[in-house]
């Protein structure tokens, strides 16, 4: 019983924190697109990494 | 105090790659003009408070297009303290003619001569000292590549900087230094006075954007267009003519006696390799056989070895199963077991299996890209696109659509005639991105024997979709008119620089990967919940005893009836990738995968009934139908109107819908199992489509 809810608990976990990461990407403008949001990559789009 | 140096220079002149070098940062180098259409800011590595700005490259200050736009704007408006002008040295004459509109600017100026060593391969001379002393700046020379010399460049433009004094400003002609000097006198006087000159010359050229920031008043607007038709008549020429024809002599005679082109006449390399790659008869055949041989490598025979292993190797028999003796050992229950090995290392897995296979088509697009030669099939489509209507600047964002759609669709911004940008953003999505890789390798794979044909006809007909939109849609009034003029220069071809490359491939692949591993696990997780709940009489678990249909299903088969002409609605599954494929296209692979409990290529065949023909109806409707979300968002950002944006992706699914149609029932007609309600119905689409391509322009002829 325990091993399925801790396990359980970490996959929702998990899964939460992939919701909420691709959340807060798309609130500061970061697109998900295939350059992951790499501005080294993206020779156009993604401007508001540039500044790091 | 900050130091702000704007590195300036014309296209492909080495600014981003110097840029990389002073700031250790990573921004995207490509060997063709145009990489770069926003500025980017950076700070120098050995100090901290100078900070470089990478303009895009421009070949004036007049602006023409969006990008040279950003360039005069931030010169203008934000004053950097200092230029770096970075000078291409194979084509001194042409980079100078902006070096000669930067030191009007007032701004100091550090000139960067770059590609120093291909100059003396050609045995040409440049003496550096003297050609310093005439233009009244400090020169330095640079291999932006292989880093030698950056570091001095950057304390020289610091030193240069912390003087504060602008270079000398050369004199026109009598007559034109007396008009620009009644300019100044009447129009900019009160202006600081290192920026009077460039205004008054921008007056001078009639710069409708100078003599819109500057709204003079009406009378003293008649007072200098007086001055300045004395000029025009006296030189025969326009005032704008005129001062381009001014610089260049001033450029000649700074050069003589200090360039020696020995070289001029004489083929270089690079001109011998392109009288056979841009060849009139040649260069197309070249092109598809580079390109087949691309995806032959890639996807065909290493790439197709890579994935067979990945996914029944390391994944079927090593990682799954391990997975589920894993959490069955610990105590997991059954449900939690399936749940991680099939919902999220099964789909997570199923698109993983094909990075090797994307790393490998990534390597081999980047050598193209960073030798010189995909420049070049932009000059050989630019040929096959006008006959249809476009410009060849339309394959720069397809070009870097190949690695992402989004940055694909922004790079339109180079295109400057509204129509020509709006087709390009409508048709950019058809040219097979990253994420698209694995739908062309999972069909080859799963129903070809993972043939490199269906690859490289994959990557012609996204050409073939964008030429024929091209054609019908120029062909309508909304998009008439003759294609915007597409001057590009010819970088010259060099070996490919390895650090670019590998940097260029793996970041592309590590965005693949980072993006398989945030939105497809969280993606395969929905999908196992939805394949395994069932709604019949309340929500419930399916297990094999109570059976039922799931939620997936029921979704699935109510989407499927959709693309049931098309041959693949007999099942839920690809009705469901392809939904899913809306989110982000690595989905597609990833639904199968997590369906079939990792073997995505078994699970595809099945869901096919083993048909090739409905395979590659599947395949073509996802290449070509609405792109991911992230690419859609893209598209209205760019179109910045909503009814434009509903519109091209519209027309997208649209296409994609009549392509696969036909595809599919014409193949089974012709294969014997033909239907004849759907056969009538690809006939009238083909009609139509037949009569969108040849009819009579129209517009064409009321242009003329």
């Amino acid at each position: 019983m325990w091993p399925t809810v801790v396990v359980g608990i970490l996959v929702a976990v998990l899964f939460v924190a992939i919701i909420i990461n691709l959340i807060r990407k798309k609130k500061k403008g970061k697109s998900n697109c295939s350059c992951g949001g790499n501005c080294g990559l993206c020779s156009m789009g993604c401007k508001s990494d540039n500044k790091e | 105090m900050s130091i702000k140096i704007a590195l300036v220079g014309n296209p492909n002149s080495g600014k981003t790659t110097l840029f990389n070098a002073l700031t250790g940062m990573n921004q995207y180098v490509g060997n063709w003009p145009g990489v770069t259409v926003e500025k980017k800011e950076g700070r120098l590595k050995k100090n901290e408070d100078v900070v470089l700005v990478d303009l895009p490259g421009i070949y004036s200050l007049s602006p023409y297009t969006l990008e040279e736009v950003v360039a005069r704007n931030f010169l203008v408006e934000e004053r950097p303290d200092v230029i770096l002008n970075i000078v291409d040295g194979t084509n001194l004459e042409r980079n100078l003619y902006l070096t000669t509109q930067l030191i009007e600017l007032g701004i100091p100026v550090v000139i960067a001569i770059n590609m120093m060593d291909i100059v003396e391969k050609n045995g040409d001379k440049i003496d550096i000292q003297e050609l310093s002393k005439r233009i009244g700046c400090k020169i330095v020379v640079i291999s932006a590549l292989k880093g030698t010399g950056v570091n001095e460049a950057a304390d020289i433009a610091v030193e240069v900087a912390n003087s504060k004094e602008p270079a000398p400003v050369y004199n026109y002609s009598g007559v034109v230094e007396h008009a620009i000097a009644h300019i100044e006198e009447a129009a900019v006087h009160h202006m600081p006075e290192e920026q009077q000159r460039w205004y008054a010359v921008k007056i001078f050229e009639r710069d409708k954007n100078v003599l819109e920031e500057l709204n003079l008043a009406k009378e003293k607007l008649e007072h200098i267009e007086k001055d300045i038709l004395l000029v025009e008549n006296k030189l025969d020429d326009d005032a704008e003519a005129i001062i381009i024809n001014e610089r260049y002599l001033y450029i000649e005679n700074i050069l003589k006696g200090c360039f020696n082109k020995k070289s001029l006449g004489r083929l270089t390399m690079s001109d011998k390799i392109d009288r056979i790659v841009t060849n009139r008869y040649l260069a197309l055949p070249i092109f598809i056989v580079i390109m087949f041989l691309v995806y032959f490598i890639s996807i065909g025979s290493i790439g197709d070895w890579t994935v067979g292993f990945m996914n029944d190797t390391l994944f079927g028999e090593w990682i799954i199963p391990a997975t589920e003796t894993f959490f069955t050992n610990i105590g997991c229950q059954g449900w939690l077991v399936s749940l991680i090995s099939e919902g999220i290392v099964s789909g997570f897995g199923a698109v993983l299996g094909f990075v090797p296979q994307l790393m490998i088509l990534f390597l081999l697009l980047s050598i193209l890209e960073d030798c010189g030669y995909m420049s070049r099939v932009a000059f050989i489509l630019d040929r096959m696109f006008r006959k249809f209507g476009l410009s060849g600047k339309s394959f720069i964002p397809m070009l870097v659509a190949t690695g992402c759609g989004v940055p694909g669709i922004m790079a339109s911004r180079t295109i400057e005639q509204d129509r020509d940008r709006k087709i390009t953003i409508m048709t950019t999505g058809f040219i097979p991105c990253g994420a698209k890789t694995p739908i062309i390798g999972l069909v080859a794979g799963a129903l070809f024997g993972g043939s490199a044909l269906v690859a490289t006809s994959a990557y012609l007909l996204g050409v073939t979709a964008v030429v024929v939109s091209g054609i019908m849609l120029k062909k309508t009034k909304l998009f008439a008119g003759d294609p915007a003029p597409f001057v590009m220069e010819l970088p010259q071809y060099h070996a490919p620089i390895y650090t670019n490359i590998l940097r260029t491939t793996w970041e592309r692949g590590w965005g693949f990967i980072k993006r398989a591993g945030s939105v497809i696990v969280a993606a395969g997780i929905i999908i196992w919940m939805l394949n395994h709940l069932s709604i019949d009489n309340g929500i419930k678990f399916i297990t094999e005893e109570t059976g039922g249909k799931s939620i997936l299903e029921i979704l699935g088969n109510a989407v499927s009836v959709i693309f049931r002409p098309l041959g693949f609605g007999d099942n839920f599954e690809p009705a469901v990738a392809t939904i899913l494929g809306l989110v982000a296209k690595e989905e597609v692979v990833g639904v199968f995968g997590t369906l079939s409990g990792g073997n995505a290529e078994m699970g595809f065949n099945l869901a096919l009934n083993g048909s090739r023909l409905a395979g590659m109806s599947f395949m073509v409707f996802n290449l070509l139908c609405a792109p991911c979300f992230a690419a859609m968002g893209a598209i209205r950002r760019e179109m910045n109107n909503w009814k434009w944006s509903a519109g091209a992706i519209a027309y997208m699914c649209v296409f994609a819908y009549a392509v696969s149609l036909m595809i599919y029932q014409f193949g089974s007609w012709f294969s014997g199992n033909g239907n004849l309600i759907g056969t009538i119905f690809a006939s009238v689409v083909a009609i139509f489509m037949l009569y969108m391509l040849f009819r009579k322009d129209k517009n064409k002829i009321g242009e003329r």
